[in-house]
Protein backbone atom coordinates (compact mmCIF):
# COMPACT_ATOMS: atom_id res chain seq x y z
CA UNK A 1 0.00 0.00 0.00
CA UNK A 2 1.51 3.23 -0.89
CA UNK A 3 1.25 5.55 2.30
CA UNK A 4 2.70 8.74 1.36
CA UNK A 5 -0.14 9.37 -1.13
CA UNK A 6 -2.20 7.91 1.95
CA UNK A 7 -1.10 10.86 3.72
CA UNK A 8 -0.73 13.12 1.04
CA UNK A 9 -4.88 13.03 0.51
CA UNK A 10 -5.19 12.97 4.45
CA UNK A 11 -3.32 16.20 4.30
CA UNK A 12 -5.48 17.52 1.45
CA UNK A 13 -8.59 16.84 3.76
CA UNK A 14 -6.99 18.46 7.15
CA UNK A 15 -6.46 21.78 4.98
CA UNK A 16 -9.89 21.81 3.54
CA UNK A 17 -10.89 20.59 7.45
CA UNK A 18 -9.17 23.62 9.37
CA UNK A 19 -9.08 26.20 7.05
CA UNK A 20 -12.36 27.72 8.12
CA UNK A 21 -11.52 27.36 11.78
CA UNK A 22 -8.28 29.46 10.97
CA UNK A 23 -10.13 32.15 9.09
CA UNK A 24 -11.99 32.80 11.55
CA UNK A 25 -9.40 32.93 14.59
CA UNK A 26 -8.31 36.26 12.91
CA UNK A 27 -4.73 35.63 13.41
CA UNK A 28 -1.97 36.23 11.44
CA UNK A 29 0.47 34.39 13.81
CA UNK A 30 -2.00 31.13 13.57
CA UNK A 31 -2.59 31.43 9.56
CA UNK A 32 1.26 31.67 9.11
CA UNK A 33 2.23 28.77 11.80
CA UNK A 34 -1.03 26.41 10.40
CA UNK A 35 0.00 26.76 6.93
CA UNK A 36 3.91 26.52 7.74
CA UNK A 37 3.98 23.39 9.63
CA UNK A 38 1.47 21.98 6.84
CA UNK A 39 3.10 22.80 3.91
CA UNK A 40 6.60 21.22 6.28
CA UNK A 41 4.09 18.50 6.07
CA UNK A 42 3.90 17.91 2.70
CA UNK A 43 7.10 18.74 1.67
CA UNK A 44 8.60 15.93 3.77
CA UNK A 45 5.49 13.31 2.58
CA UNK A 46 6.65 13.91 -0.73
CA UNK A 47 10.25 13.74 0.15
CA UNK A 48 9.70 10.65 1.83
CA UNK A 49 7.55 9.13 -1.20
CA UNK A 50 10.54 9.91 -3.26
CA UNK A 51 12.80 7.74 -0.96
CA UNK A 52 15.40 10.32 -0.17
CA UNK A 53 18.23 9.56 2.37
CA UNK A 54 18.84 12.49 3.44
CA UNK A 55 15.18 13.00 5.30
CA UNK A 56 16.91 10.78 8.31
CA UNK A 57 16.65 12.94 11.17
CA UNK A 58 18.92 10.07 13.27
CA UNK A 59 21.98 11.06 10.48
CA UNK A 60 21.44 14.65 11.46
CA UNK A 61 22.16 14.19 15.25
CA UNK A 62 25.18 11.98 14.22
CA UNK A 63 26.82 14.91 11.89
CA UNK A 64 25.63 17.85 14.72
CA UNK A 65 27.24 15.26 16.62
CA UNK A 66 30.20 14.54 15.25
CA UNK A 67 30.76 18.21 14.44
CA UNK A 68 30.55 18.92 18.14
CA UNK A 69 33.25 16.65 18.87
CA UNK B 1 -14.96 20.44 42.03
CA UNK B 2 -11.39 20.56 40.06
CA UNK B 3 -9.98 22.88 38.29
CA UNK B 4 -10.31 22.58 34.52
CA UNK B 5 -6.60 24.17 33.75
CA UNK B 6 -4.80 22.59 36.88
CA UNK B 7 -3.58 19.33 37.67
CA UNK B 8 -3.58 17.47 40.70
CA UNK B 9 -0.18 16.80 42.28
CA UNK B 10 -1.09 12.46 42.12
CA UNK B 11 -1.76 12.85 38.56
CA UNK B 12 1.76 14.34 37.79
CA UNK B 13 3.14 11.51 39.79
CA UNK B 14 1.39 8.97 37.50
CA UNK B 15 2.29 10.77 34.18
CA UNK B 16 6.26 11.45 35.59
CA UNK B 17 5.90 7.28 36.57
CA UNK B 18 4.42 6.38 33.08
CA UNK B 19 7.21 9.15 31.41
CA UNK B 20 9.73 7.35 33.27
CA UNK B 21 8.92 3.55 32.41
CA UNK B 22 7.35 4.19 28.92
CA UNK B 23 9.11 2.33 26.37
CA UNK B 24 12.36 1.70 28.57
CA UNK B 25 10.95 -0.92 30.34
CA UNK B 26 11.13 -2.73 27.09
CA UNK B 27 14.25 -2.16 25.56
CA UNK B 28 16.36 -1.14 28.83
CA UNK B 29 17.61 -4.24 30.37
CA UNK B 30 19.43 -4.97 27.03
CA UNK B 31 21.68 -2.05 26.40
CA UNK B 32 22.86 -1.96 30.41
CA UNK B 33 23.54 -5.76 29.96
CA UNK B 34 25.47 -5.01 26.89
CA UNK B 35 28.08 -2.41 29.11
CA UNK B 36 27.72 -3.34 32.40
CA UNK B 37 27.01 -7.04 31.60
CA UNK B 38 26.26 -8.92 35.26
CA UNK B 39 26.90 -5.45 36.90
CA UNK B 40 23.61 -4.10 35.06
CA UNK B 41 21.52 -3.66 37.75
CA UNK B 42 23.78 -1.90 39.36
CA UNK B 43 24.23 0.62 36.81
CA UNK B 44 20.02 0.46 36.93
CA UNK B 45 20.58 2.08 40.18
CA UNK B 46 22.82 4.20 39.15
CA UNK B 47 20.56 5.64 36.46
CA UNK B 48 17.95 6.25 39.10
CA UNK B 49 20.30 8.33 41.02
CA UNK B 50 21.51 10.22 37.96
CA UNK B 51 17.74 10.70 37.28
CA UNK B 52 17.03 11.98 40.68
CA UNK B 53 19.69 14.43 40.18
CA UNK B 54 18.77 15.96 37.25
CA UNK B 55 14.82 16.18 38.62
CA UNK B 56 16.34 18.00 41.47
CA UNK B 57 18.27 20.53 39.03
CA UNK B 58 14.59 20.83 37.70
CA UNK B 59 12.92 21.63 40.66
CA UNK B 60 15.69 24.28 41.58
CA UNK B 61 15.07 25.98 38.16
CA UNK B 62 11.45 25.57 38.49
CA UNK B 63 11.76 27.81 41.66
CA UNK B 64 13.52 30.14 40.36
CA UNK B 65 10.95 30.57 37.18
CA UNK B 66 7.87 30.29 39.44
CA UNK B 67 4.74 29.56 37.11
CA UNK B 68 6.35 29.12 33.72
CA UNK B 69 6.47 26.13 32.08
CA UNK B 70 9.80 25.12 30.18
CA UNK B 71 9.68 27.03 26.81
CA UNK B 72 8.59 30.30 28.72
CA UNK B 73 11.98 29.71 30.73
CA UNK B 74 14.08 29.03 27.84
CA UNK B 75 13.14 32.95 26.91
CA UNK B 76 13.45 34.26 30.88
CA UNK B 77 16.73 32.83 31.23
CA UNK B 78 18.59 33.20 27.97
CA UNK B 79 15.97 36.21 26.30
CA UNK B 80 13.53 36.92 24.12
CA UNK B 81 15.32 35.70 20.48
CA UNK B 82 18.04 33.28 21.93
CA UNK B 83 15.53 31.65 23.92
CA UNK B 84 13.04 30.88 21.01
CA UNK B 85 16.22 29.69 19.13
CA UNK B 86 16.92 27.31 22.06
CA UNK B 87 12.77 26.59 22.32
CA UNK B 88 13.37 25.50 18.79
CA UNK B 89 16.31 23.12 19.29
CA UNK B 90 14.35 21.76 21.88
CA UNK B 91 10.95 20.85 19.77
CA UNK B 92 13.30 19.31 17.21
CA UNK B 93 14.63 17.14 20.45
CA UNK B 94 11.36 16.27 21.07
CA UNK B 95 10.18 15.83 17.49
CA UNK B 96 12.98 12.87 16.44
CA UNK B 97 11.91 12.01 19.78
CA UNK B 98 8.15 10.86 19.27
CA UNK B 99 8.95 9.73 15.53
CA UNK B 100 11.86 7.18 17.46
CA UNK B 101 8.88 5.84 19.90
CA UNK B 102 6.69 5.55 17.10
CA UNK B 103 9.10 3.55 15.15
CA UNK B 104 9.83 1.48 18.28
CA UNK B 105 6.47 0.75 19.21
CA UNK B 106 5.61 -0.20 15.41
CA UNK B 107 8.94 -2.16 15.19
CA UNK B 108 8.07 -4.47 18.42
CA UNK B 109 4.46 -4.92 17.51
CA UNK B 110 5.24 -6.54 13.91
CA UNK B 111 7.97 -8.33 14.76
CA UNK B 112 7.00 -9.83 17.80
CA UNK B 113 2.89 -10.10 18.25
CA UNK B 114 1.64 -8.91 14.76
CA UNK B 115 4.15 -10.28 11.97
CA UNK B 116 1.45 -9.66 9.01
CA UNK B 117 0.19 -6.57 9.64
CA UNK B 118 1.82 -3.95 8.08
CA UNK B 119 4.41 -1.29 10.38
CA UNK B 120 2.69 1.71 8.89
CA UNK B 121 -1.37 0.48 10.10
CA UNK B 122 -0.13 0.05 13.71
CA UNK B 123 1.46 3.07 14.00
CA UNK B 124 -1.24 5.10 12.08
CA UNK B 125 -3.62 3.29 14.75
CA UNK B 126 -1.66 4.00 17.92
CA UNK B 127 -1.19 7.48 16.63
CA UNK B 128 -5.37 8.41 16.15
CA UNK B 129 -5.09 7.44 20.29
CA UNK B 130 -2.14 10.14 21.00
CA UNK B 131 -3.90 12.32 18.35
CA UNK B 132 -7.25 12.06 20.28
CA UNK B 133 -5.48 12.48 23.87
CA UNK B 134 -4.15 16.15 22.54
CA UNK B 135 -7.04 17.23 21.44
CA UNK B 136 -8.46 16.34 24.55
CA UNK B 137 -5.95 18.06 26.47
CA UNK B 138 -4.11 17.62 29.54
CA UNK B 139 -6.12 17.63 31.86
CA UNK B 140 -8.14 14.46 30.51
CA UNK B 141 -4.26 12.62 30.09
CA UNK B 142 -4.07 13.16 33.38
CA UNK B 143 -7.58 11.94 34.53
CA UNK B 144 -7.10 9.03 32.25
CA UNK B 145 -3.50 8.15 33.90
CA UNK B 146 -5.60 7.64 37.53
CA UNK B 147 -7.77 5.32 35.30
CA UNK B 148 -4.42 3.42 33.74
CA UNK B 149 -2.47 3.18 36.68
CA UNK B 150 -3.68 0.64 38.77
CA UNK B 151 -3.93 -1.66 36.11
CA UNK B 152 -0.52 -0.95 35.68
CA UNK B 153 0.61 -1.70 38.89
CA UNK B 154 -1.38 -4.67 39.52
CA UNK B 155 0.03 -6.50 35.93
CA UNK B 156 3.30 -5.30 37.25
CA UNK B 157 2.81 -7.14 40.60
CA UNK B 158 1.34 -10.19 38.70
CA UNK B 159 4.29 -10.46 36.52
CA UNK B 160 6.94 -10.02 39.46
CA UNK B 161 5.53 -12.22 41.30
CA UNK B 162 5.05 -14.85 38.73
CA UNK B 163 8.98 -14.98 37.54
CA UNK B 164 9.97 -15.36 41.38
CA UNK B 165 9.90 -18.95 41.18
CA UNK B 166 12.16 -18.90 38.48
CA UNK B 167 15.04 -16.37 40.06
CA UNK B 168 18.63 -17.51 39.61
CA UNK B 169 20.98 -15.77 41.42
CA UNK B 170 23.86 -17.29 40.00
CA UNK B 171 23.16 -14.93 37.24
CA UNK B 172 24.32 -11.77 38.60
CA UNK B 173 27.83 -12.98 40.27
CA UNK B 174 30.68 -11.99 40.29
CA UNK B 175 29.58 -8.49 41.06
CA UNK B 176 31.29 -5.44 40.06
CA UNK B 177 34.15 -8.06 38.04
CA UNK B 178 34.85 -5.17 35.69
CA UNK B 179 34.80 -2.42 38.19
CA UNK B 180 32.82 0.40 38.46
CA UNK B 181 33.97 2.40 35.41
CA UNK B 182 31.13 0.29 32.98
CA UNK B 183 28.33 0.59 35.79
CA UNK B 184 28.57 4.24 35.78
CA UNK B 185 28.82 4.25 32.01
CA UNK B 186 25.96 2.55 31.22
CA UNK B 187 23.69 4.32 33.94
CA UNK B 188 24.58 7.42 32.69
CA UNK B 189 23.82 6.26 28.77
CA UNK B 190 20.46 4.83 30.00
CA UNK B 191 19.56 8.06 32.41
CA UNK B 192 19.37 9.96 28.90
CA UNK B 193 16.71 7.47 27.81
CA UNK B 194 14.05 8.92 30.48
CA UNK B 195 13.78 12.12 29.05
CA UNK B 196 11.70 13.91 32.41
CA UNK B 197 12.44 17.53 31.13
CA UNK B 198 9.08 16.71 29.32
CA UNK B 199 7.61 17.22 32.68
CA UNK B 200 8.94 20.52 33.15
CA UNK B 201 6.32 21.51 30.69
CA UNK B 202 3.45 20.54 32.56
CA UNK B 203 4.69 21.14 36.48
CA UNK B 204 3.39 24.78 36.19
CA UNK B 205 -0.11 22.99 36.18
CA UNK B 206 0.27 21.36 39.75
CA UNK B 207 -2.25 23.39 41.80
CA UNK B 208 0.09 22.80 44.95
CA UNK B 209 3.54 23.47 44.54
CA UNK B 210 5.15 21.28 47.41
CA UNK B 211 2.98 18.86 46.20
CA UNK B 212 4.26 18.88 42.39
CA UNK B 213 7.49 19.17 43.15
CA UNK B 214 7.14 15.74 45.63
CA UNK B 215 5.18 13.99 43.10
CA UNK B 216 7.58 14.62 40.08
CA UNK B 217 10.41 12.85 42.60
CA UNK B 218 8.27 10.17 43.87
CA UNK B 219 7.28 9.59 40.08
CA UNK B 220 10.88 9.47 38.85
CA UNK B 221 12.07 7.26 42.28
CA UNK B 222 9.13 4.88 41.91
CA UNK B 223 9.39 4.89 37.96
CA UNK B 224 13.18 4.03 38.17
CA UNK B 225 12.62 0.79 40.94
CA UNK B 226 10.33 -0.66 38.40
CA UNK B 227 13.14 -0.37 35.63
CA UNK B 228 15.61 -1.33 38.22
CA UNK B 229 13.30 -4.48 38.76
CA UNK B 230 12.47 -5.34 35.15
CA UNK B 231 16.57 -5.14 34.55
CA UNK B 232 17.58 -7.54 38.05
CA UNK B 233 14.72 -9.57 37.07
CA UNK B 234 16.00 -10.23 33.37
CA UNK B 235 19.22 -10.75 34.53
CA UNK B 236 18.00 -13.11 37.16
CA UNK B 237 15.51 -15.56 35.21
CA UNK B 238 17.13 -14.90 31.33
CA UNK B 239 20.85 -14.57 32.61
CA UNK B 240 23.39 -12.48 31.06
CA UNK B 241 23.72 -13.62 27.35
CA UNK B 242 20.15 -13.76 26.67
CA UNK B 243 19.75 -10.27 28.03
CA UNK B 244 22.44 -9.17 25.70
CA UNK B 245 21.31 -10.85 23.00
CA UNK B 246 17.33 -10.24 22.84
CA UNK B 247 16.07 -7.06 21.29
CA UNK B 248 13.30 -6.80 23.69
CA UNK B 249 14.55 -9.03 26.79
CA UNK B 250 11.80 -7.66 29.19
CA UNK B 251 9.38 -9.74 26.79
CA UNK B 252 10.89 -12.57 26.50
CA UNK B 253 11.42 -12.37 30.30
CA UNK B 254 7.71 -12.37 30.26
CA UNK B 255 7.58 -15.58 27.72
CA UNK B 256 9.64 -17.50 30.71
CA UNK B 257 6.59 -17.63 33.15
CA UNK B 258 5.06 -20.85 33.66
CA UNK B 259 3.49 -21.68 37.18
CA UNK B 260 2.71 -25.66 37.42
CA UNK B 261 1.84 -25.64 33.33
CA UNK B 262 -1.41 -23.45 34.30
CA UNK B 263 -0.50 -19.93 34.01
CA UNK B 264 1.71 -19.72 31.02
CA UNK B 265 1.77 -17.35 28.07
CA UNK B 266 0.88 -14.47 29.92
CA UNK B 267 2.91 -12.09 27.83
CA UNK B 268 0.31 -10.20 27.03
CA UNK B 269 0.83 -8.58 30.78
CA UNK B 270 3.73 -6.58 29.49
CA UNK B 271 2.24 -5.62 26.15
CA UNK B 272 -0.08 -3.75 28.52
CA UNK B 273 2.13 -2.23 30.61
CA UNK B 274 3.89 -0.97 27.93
CA UNK B 275 1.37 -0.02 25.70
CA UNK B 276 -0.40 1.73 28.52
CA UNK B 277 2.79 3.61 29.55
CA UNK B 278 3.98 4.19 26.12
CA UNK B 279 0.70 6.19 25.06
CA UNK B 280 1.08 8.74 28.39
CA UNK B 281 4.96 9.52 27.07
CA UNK B 282 4.12 9.86 23.43
CA UNK B 283 0.59 11.95 24.66
CA UNK B 284 3.06 13.92 27.37
CA UNK B 285 5.35 14.12 24.15
CA UNK B 286 2.07 15.79 21.33
CA UNK B 287 1.03 18.49 24.25
CA UNK B 288 4.80 19.72 24.71
CA UNK B 289 5.34 19.89 21.18
CA UNK B 290 1.81 21.83 21.28
CA UNK B 291 2.53 24.19 24.29
CA UNK B 292 6.25 24.64 22.16
CA UNK B 293 4.95 25.67 19.03
CA UNK B 294 2.48 27.82 21.27
CA UNK B 295 4.56 29.67 22.83
CA UNK B 296 7.41 30.22 20.13
CA UNK B 297 5.62 31.39 17.80
CA UNK B 298 2.92 32.87 20.25
CA UNK B 299 -0.21 31.12 19.17
CA UNK B 300 -4.10 31.81 19.91
CA UNK B 301 -4.77 28.13 19.42
CA UNK B 302 -2.55 25.29 18.80
CA UNK B 303 -5.28 22.59 18.39
CA UNK B 304 -5.09 23.63 14.56
CA UNK B 305 -1.50 21.70 13.99
CA UNK B 306 -2.53 18.31 15.87
CA UNK B 307 -3.23 16.76 12.10
CA UNK B 308 0.04 18.53 10.12
CA UNK B 309 2.26 16.81 13.26
CA UNK B 310 0.59 13.60 13.24
CA UNK B 311 1.57 13.31 9.71
CA UNK B 312 4.94 14.34 10.45
CA UNK B 313 5.47 12.21 13.32
CA UNK B 314 4.84 9.27 11.27
CA UNK B 315 7.04 10.15 8.15
CA UNK B 316 9.97 10.66 11.58
CA UNK B 317 9.04 7.51 12.69
CA UNK B 318 9.33 5.97 9.12
CA UNK B 319 12.67 7.60 8.87
CA UNK B 320 14.19 7.15 12.16
CA UNK B 321 13.64 3.41 13.20
CA UNK B 322 14.78 2.05 9.86
CA UNK B 323 16.19 -1.20 11.09
CA UNK B 324 17.42 -2.50 14.20
CA UNK B 325 21.16 -2.33 13.83
CA UNK B 326 20.75 1.36 12.78
CA UNK B 327 19.25 2.65 15.34
CA UNK B 328 21.45 0.71 18.07
CA UNK B 329 24.31 2.26 16.01
CA UNK B 330 23.09 5.55 16.69
CA UNK B 331 22.08 4.60 20.00
CA UNK B 332 24.99 3.20 21.17
CA UNK B 333 26.97 6.21 19.82
CA UNK B 334 25.80 9.58 19.59
CA UNK B 335 22.08 9.59 20.93
CA UNK B 336 23.47 9.52 24.80
CA UNK B 337 25.59 13.01 23.92
CA UNK B 338 22.30 14.77 21.90
CA UNK B 339 20.50 14.14 25.10
CA UNK B 340 22.85 15.05 27.72
CA UNK B 341 22.80 18.66 26.06
CA UNK B 342 18.93 18.74 26.36
CA UNK B 343 18.89 17.04 29.43
CA UNK B 344 21.68 18.67 31.57
CA UNK B 345 23.57 21.02 29.82
CA UNK B 346 20.73 23.56 29.13
CA UNK B 347 19.35 23.06 32.11
CA UNK B 348 22.70 23.64 33.83
CA UNK B 349 23.18 26.85 31.87
CA UNK B 350 19.28 28.39 32.80
CA UNK B 351 20.39 27.35 36.54
CA UNK B 352 23.83 29.19 35.97
CA UNK B 353 22.07 32.30 34.16
CA UNK B 354 19.17 32.66 36.06
CA UNK B 355 21.23 32.93 39.33
CA UNK B 356 23.52 35.62 37.87
CA UNK B 357 21.06 37.47 36.64
CA UNK B 358 19.60 37.52 40.09
CA UNK B 359 22.86 38.04 41.78
CA UNK B 360 23.12 41.68 39.31
CA UNK B 361 20.00 42.81 40.14
CA UNK B 362 20.36 42.58 43.91
CA UNK B 363 23.72 44.37 43.52
CA UNK B 364 21.64 47.17 41.34
CA UNK B 365 19.21 47.34 44.01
Amino acid sequence: MNWSLLLLFFLLFVLFLKTPGILRLRSARDTAAFYGIWALTVIVTLADKADLSQLRPLDWVRSIMELLS
Amino acid sequence: MKSRTGIAARQFYIMTFGLTIGTSILVIPSGLAHTAREDAWIASLCSLMINLVMVVLYLFIARLHPGRHLFEIHEAAFGKWPGKIISLLYLFYFLILTGTLLGDLGFFMSSEIMPETPIEAIQIVFLVAAVISAGMGVVVLARLGELLFPWVLFLFLILVLTLIPQIEWNHIKPVLEGGTGPVFQAGFQSAMFQELIVMMTFLPLVQKRKSGEKAFLWGTLTGGIVLLLIVLLSILVLGIEQTENSTFPAYALAKTINIGNILQRVEGILITIWILTFFIKISLLYLSILKGIQTVFGLKAPQHLIYPLAVLFLIIAWNTYINTVYVNDIIGTVWGKFSFIFLLLIPIMIYVITLLKKMIFRKNT
